[in-house]
């Protein structure tokens, strides 16, 4: 194992690097795109609405329910041959990084699509009414009110998300992306030493998954996402917990 | 200034609110009671149009505000409500729950936002907690924040759904004390409320509701010791 540590270090090193890139990157634009469709879905048209915006809410919606069920209905390994070879078949020669990011980040919007859902529906509807009555438009309570409590409780969702990238990205070797599952079978290859180069290599992705979990464990307490609230007769005036 | 005709509204065939009618002066304090369910506090979200009445008119500032063309939105800042559950926003501090209707919809900087704001709060004793988290303040704090929040946008009309029915016992006084405050100034103000000996002292008005009906509106004198119908009788019995 030392010897193919000391022969082939770059090799992982570069690999791993890439593959921390595209999860990192993937993810972050997979999140805006869940953020972007999470909006429009949750734009309903209103008794006062325009009968053309009632018309063009209705077709972004079947288009982004269709995004997500295919997104999500379907391996990301078959998306990354498609897309990949598909935008190649039309003439546009494309990098593979490019082509990966993309991939994840496809992928990805949908699956953070649903998580953001998820964490609008389990803000209490007083929130969005308190904001209409102060006389915030829809699109307003989702912005200033409803989006920052979604993405805060679903958090440890989204992080999760970034982890399950880490590993999956291992899929893209399928398109001929450098990252690091697809350097390990190419040192596993020329150093015949299958089993030791992937005890490698899974000790990498332990490495990097372990200690970004830990990472966004630390922001969750840093930031208050993860809170604990006392109850009233505890607290005294100030909302300063009491000497129990 | 606000005049319902003939309102109804029903929920999946349950009859909710049958064929109201009610005035309410301008600068009056009105209070609506009746048992749980009577369709006290639809009616109120009728007023502020958090719920879509099925038929009938409300006029406001002579306008029907259930024409399909009214500016719900505009509507709403000058008609503002309070809730039973407060519903502070739980992503914003005291001082930003009280600005960022100003700032977002009224377009005003946020150094003059928060000079309002921080008036306002004054004025229902919370100086000290501007900068607090809402999630660290007890109940009646919460709903005094609230009602400051209502406050900023300098509303014509305060709705209060149970002001007071979320808060332990001994944090009700300091709440109504603030409402009382309120009927002072040149607010029209409708209450949703159980408090039957705080209706009698604040009120202009008093409404008794059941089942979905205005019963009688009389005077708090009049409907507190000799009301004319029989429900009413019987209702305000459980509480004197």
């Amino acid at each position: 194992m030392i010897l193919i540590l000391e022969k082939y270090w770059l090799s992982f090193v570069y690999g791993t690097i890439i593959t921390l890139f595209i999860a990192l990157s993937g993810t972050l634009i997979g999140l805006i795109f869940g953020l972007i469709t999470s909006l429009i879905k949750n734009i309903e048209a209103e008794k006062n609405s325009s009968y053309i915006k009632k018309i063009i809410l209705k077709i972004s919606n079947f288009i982004i329910d269709t995004y997500i069920t295919i997104f999500r209905g379907t391996p990301m390994m078959v998306q990354a041959m498609i897309i990949y070879y598909g935008v190649y078949s039309l003439g546009f020669e494309w990098s593979k990084i490019i082509a990966a990011i993309v991939i994840v980040s496809i992928n990805t919007g949908a699956y953070m699509a649903e998580i953001i859902r998820g964490g609008l529906q389990s803000i209490d509807k007083g929130q969005n009414e308190a904001a209409r009555s102060l006389g915030m438009s829809q699109k307003q309570s989702l912005i200033y009110i409803l989006m920052p409590q979604a993405i805060k409780n679903s958090f440890p969702a989204i992080g999760n998300e970034f982890i399950v990238n880490i590993k999956d990205t291992s899929v893209l070797n399928v398109i001929g992306v450098i990252e690091l599952y697809f350097q390990s079978s190419s040192i596993a290859g020329s150093s015949y030493k299958i089993v030791e180069t992937f005890t490698i290599t899974a000790l990498i992705y332990l490495f990097i998954t372990f200690t970004v979990s830990r990472i966004l464990n630390y922001f969750e307490k840093k930031l208050g996402f993860i809170e604990t609230s006392f109850p009233s007769s505890q607290t005294n005036e100030k909302g300063l917990v009491k000497n129990i | 200034m606000i005049q319902i005709k003939n309102l109804s509204k029903s929920f999946n065939n349950l009859e909710v609110l049958k064929n109201i009618n009610l005035t309410i002066e301008k600068n009056t304090v009105h209070t609506i009671i009746g048992s749980s369910g009577s369709g006290k506090s639809t009616l109120l979200r009728c007023i502020n149009l958090l719920e879509t009445p099925d038929s009938g008119e409300i006029i406001v500032f002579n306008q029907n505000i259930l024409n399909s063309n009214f500016d719900i939105d505009n509507y709403r800042r000058k008609v503002s409500m309070v809730f039973q559950n407060f519903n502070l926003f739980d992503n914003l501090n005291v001082l930003k729950n009280c600005t960022i209707a100003l700032e977002k919809v009224l377009k005003i900087p946020t150094k003059q936002a928060n000079e309002i704001a921080i008036k306002n709060l004054t004025d229902v004793g919370l100086k000290d907690f501007i900068y607090q988290n809402v999630k660290k303040l007890s109940g009646g704090q919460k709903q005094r924040v609230a009602i400051a929040r209502s406050l900023c946008l300098n509303p014509d009309v305060i709705l209060f759904d149970e002001p007071t029915s979320a808060l332990d016992p001994e944090m009700v006084e300091e709440v109504l004390k603030t409402i009382k405050s309120l009927a002072k100034l040149d607010i029209t103000i409708i209450i949703v409320t159980h408090e039957m000996q705080f209706a009698r002292e604040v009120s202009d008005t008093v409404h008794f509701m059941d089942k979905g009906v205005v019963v009688e509106s009389l005077s708090p004198e009049i409907m507190y010791t000799n009301p004319k119908n029989e429900r009413t009788r019987e209702f305000l019995k459980k509480f004197l």
